[in-house]
């Protein structure tokens, strides 16, 4: 029997898979080869070798690289199992928290936090307070706790009046007391609201008064498409006009403004500066700069209102006066 | 007396019913406004315009079972419409109102803190570490004791979105506490 034999039949007769007569050449060959003999102690455990021990983070990392660690689930089971109440234990659960230093810990708290909270549920307020919710509900509590000592004495039950929380029903009520002619109209527009063809009816009738009074040709209105397209080449002639002849006028007083209330404001800053930190002399001065820009504001309002622009306004708001008053319509533009 | 003989005799307007269940309401309705306002003037304020809501309503409300979850939401919205309005305008010369979020404030005032007892005092600088979300989730689930579908109803999210944010935020909240004080859970 070779080396390679003995090796490759070692495992075989270790489990007792060999008859004989093989067993036989396994121990003549072992006795005379000292490597095998070796090879057969190790394998046998006879070699007397030292019990290792696996790293401690072996099973962390496996599980870092497998499912990705139980921390999770082993905590959402303890809370779990806080939920339900649940006495019986899973031993997989305990065999985690009992290797797990960190998930040890935080069970306990989260069970020992379990039993602590609930009592956080309720706070002690003011010892007015149940008088103070009294006055701003029913009234006054002792007005109340006299009306019931009456009532006992009196051997009569609590005399009470059936609950009732103001509502807006209660408002509306108020109202149409005080206003019959309200009451009237809601009832009347609730009634129309409630006709169940009120949108079909209200569409038909539109679109009859629509058709009579455009659609006839005596209508005083027939004409009133020509007429608004006349009116509307006319206005713009007179916004182009007005526009060209005050644009450069209108720029020059707003910019003049501008700069006068900027080199203001720049006399301002530097006052604030000088001022330092006296804050209400800041606020003073600050106050009274915005009132300059609110006037300057103003300033510049008026002068295009009441300058060129609102003499062009004026006469557009005239020509649409005459126009729907039918004078305009042989004032043909240009 | 059981809530729902009280809630009756409120609708059927005995004042006494409505003093009562004022009182056995008060400490939490005023505790919600604590947690997200952090200021106890305000919180009293904020609980107190809870109950004048409560008031008005409670004629159209029926179901007991379903009173505590009512009155919750009811707090919960005065105390965001007032952390709102706070951030808005801060109060003169109160407390510091550095509002961040809408949620529970961050921030524990000195004087409350004194009133807080120790335990008390160290879950509130935990909450303040933690992200809004998950900090109304402890508020509502583990310090007011509302059911899970209860809390889906009021924040209108999925039942299972509660269920993963309720753990992520005890674990959170769990972290935040050993880094603060190691020795609670130990």
């Amino acid at each position: 029997m070779t080396c390679a034999e003995f090796q490759e039949c070692l495992f075989e007769w270790l489990e007792g898979r060999l008859d004989e007569a093989d067993v036989e050449r396994m121990k003549a060959h072992a006795a005379g080869c000292l490597r095998c003999q070796e090879l057969e102690e190790l394998a046998t455990g006879e070699a007397g070798l030292p019990a290792v021990e696996p790293p401690d983070d072996m099973v962390a990392s496996i599980m870092a690289q497998t499912t990705g660690g139980a921390c999770d689930r082993a905590l959402s089971l303890v809370c779990e199992r806080l939920d339900e109440g649940a006495i019986d234990t899973d031993p997989l659960l305990e065999m985690h928290l009992d290797s797990c230093v960190e998930c040890g810990r935080i069970a306990r708290t989260i069970e020992r936090l379990h039993i602590d909270l609930p009592a956080m549920a309720e706070m002690e307020p003011d010892a007015d307070f149940v008088s103070s919710v009294m006055a701003a509900t029913v009234g006054d509590a002792s007005a109340v706790r006299a009306r019931a000592a009456n009532a006992a004495h009196s051997g009569s039950t609590v005399a009470v009046e059936p609950w009732r929380a103001k509502t807006l029903a209660d408002d509306w009520r108020d109202l149409a007391a005080r206003w019959p002619l309200i009451a009237r109209v809601h009832a009347f527009v609730e009634r129309l609201s409630q006709r169940p063809r009120l949108a079909f009816e209200g569409a038909f009738v539109g679109t009859l008064a629509f058709v009579l009074v455009i659609g006839m040709p005596s209508a005083g209105v027939a004409e009133l498409p020509s007429r608004l397209m006349a009116g509307v080449r006319q206005e713009r002639l007179e916004v182009q006009n007005a526009v060209a002849e005050n644009w450069g006028r209108a720029t020059e007083a707003g910019l003049a403004v501008l700069s006068s209330s900027t080199s203001r404001l720049g006399d301002r800053l530097s006052e604030y500066v000088e001022l330092g930190s006296d804050t209400a002399e800041v606020g003073s001065r600050l106050t009274e700069f915005l009132g300059s820009w609110r006037q300057a504001s103003i300033e510049i309002a008026t002068y295009f209102w009441d300058g060129e622009f609102g003499a062009a306004f004026a006469r557009m708001w005239r020509l649409w006066a005459d126009l729907w008053s039918g004078e305009a319509v042989t004032q043909e533009a240009p | 007396v059981e809530l729902e003989t009280l809630l009756e005799r409120c609708r059927a307007g005995d004042e006494l019913a409505w003093e009562a269940l004022v009182r056995r309401f008060q400490g939490r309705v005023f505790a919600l406004a604590y947690n997200y306002l952090r200021n106890r003037e305000e919180a009293q304020d904020v609980a107190q315009e809870t109950f004048i809501r409560i008031y008005k309503s409670l004629g159209a409300f029926e179901d007991s079972e379903r009173f505590l979850p009512w009155l919750v939401r009811i707090a919960r919205n005065c105390s965001i419409d007032r952390v709102r309005r706070l951030k808005v305008r801060p109060p003169l010369g109160g407390d510091e109102f550095d509002e961040q979020t809408v949620g529970p404030h961050p921030g524990v005032g000195p004087e409350d803190l004194a009133m807080a007892g120790e335990q008390s005092h160290l879950v509130y600088r935990a909450l303040d570490r933690m992200t809004e979300i998950n900090r109304e989730m402890i508020l509502l689930k583990e310090i007011q004791g509302l059911k899970q579908r209860e809390i889906a109803d009021l924040l209108e999210i999925p039942l299972g979105t509660v269920k993963a944010r309720s753990n992520r935020a005890r674990v959170e909240l769990a972290r935040c506490i050993i880094e603060i004080d190691p020795s609670y859970g130990a």
